[in-house]
């Protein structure tokens, strides 16, 4: 398997790992709360995610440190707070889907939010990312991925 | 109704910022940490959060800790590795991309999901509508996939 192969498994598992997770944190959220529901997730998630770079940190030391020296990138300020905005994205969810747009608008325009700005993101280089012509195929992809999943939101039996 | 359209891609675009500083983070010091560092502020935040908007105290909050089935938690778990892997990737194949990969491997798995949990059946226009919802998928998993160099 060549390494974009084996990225683009793993982003398609990172996909199949977030339905499971979503699936499981709303049905804590309905015996307790999504704000609570998402602080505990997170509390453990974090945990989980020491344990990981601790077993993890022995293995890839060498060639991570050889990475290192190699990129010598230091991480901006801001790169340490994704966790803000992510945990935001739980009350806002809470606000709208009890609003008119429901559950199905909220996913469908969150949906159209996240695409835009990746969009935005490839095309200037943002926040790290490589600078990225969009072409026709990338096109074709965007439009079939957002229809589709459109149908499945919309159409949800 | 505006407003709350508004909000709702609002949401999407603050996914979008946290994804982006955690994929950053990740090129710096690894997807483990970028994880680990995403949890930890989200974890602070949100007891912030809870602390200011809602009436619950460390007595009740270890009341409801408790109350909670213990399977309910594994959900934590799988984001650990879900914003490792998505960090990771992110850097890799680039930030549309990986966002709609998720998003179309995510789509697909809800499908299953709702079959397996479910009881009532479904209308056929429903079952219908989603198949060509998957079929729109899959081929635009197939034209993420890149062309032979």
């Amino acid at each position: 398997m060549t390494k974009s192969t084996l990225y683009w498994v793993m982003a398609l598992i990172a996909g199949i790992l977030l339905a499971l997770m979503i699936n499981i944190n709303s049905a804590l959220s309905t015996v307790s709360s999504p704000l609570f529901a998402s602080w505990a997730a997170h509390g453990i998630g974090a945990f989980f995610a020491f344990l990981l770079l601790g077993s993890t940190l022995s293995i890839f030391k060498k060639k991570e440190k050889r990475a290192n020296t190699n990129i010598a990138l230091k991480a901006p300020f801001w790169s340490y707070l994704g966790g803000i905005p992510g945990a935001f994205t739980v009350v806002l969810a809470a606000i709208t889907v009890n609003s008119s747009i429901g559950l199905s608008g909220t996913l469908a325009l969150g949906l159209i939010g996240q695409i835009i700005f990746s969009l935005i993101c490839d095309h200037f280089g943002l926040f790290g990312a490589l600078k990225k012509r969009f072409v026709l195929r990338d096109l074709l992809m965007v439009t079939s991925i957002v229809l589709g999943s459109f149908l499945l939101i919309f159409f949800k039996a | 109704m505006l407003s709350f359209i508004l909000l709702a891609m609002f949401n999407g675009v603050l996914i979008g910022f946290s994804r982006s500083f955690n994929g950053r983070l990740s090129m710096s010091y690894g997807p483990f940490q970028a994880s680990f560092c995403n949890h930890i502020i989200g974890f602070l935040f949100l007891a912030i959060l809870l602390y200011l908007f809602t009436e619950l105290t460390l007595s009740s909050i270890s009341i409801q800790i408790s109350a909670v089935p213990i399977s309910l938690y594994i959900g934590g778990i799988i984001g650990a590795f879900y914003v490792a892997i998505n960090s990771l990737v992110l850097t890799k194949i680039g930030v549309v991309k990986s966002a709609l990969l998720v998003i179309s491997a995510q789509m697909i798995t809800g499908v299953v999901i709702d079959y397996i949990q479910r009881n009532t059946q479904g209308s056929l226009l429903d079952a219908a509508a989603q198949l060509l919802g998957i079929i729109l998928i899959v081929i635009g998993i197939y034209l993420s996939k890149a062309p032979k160099e």
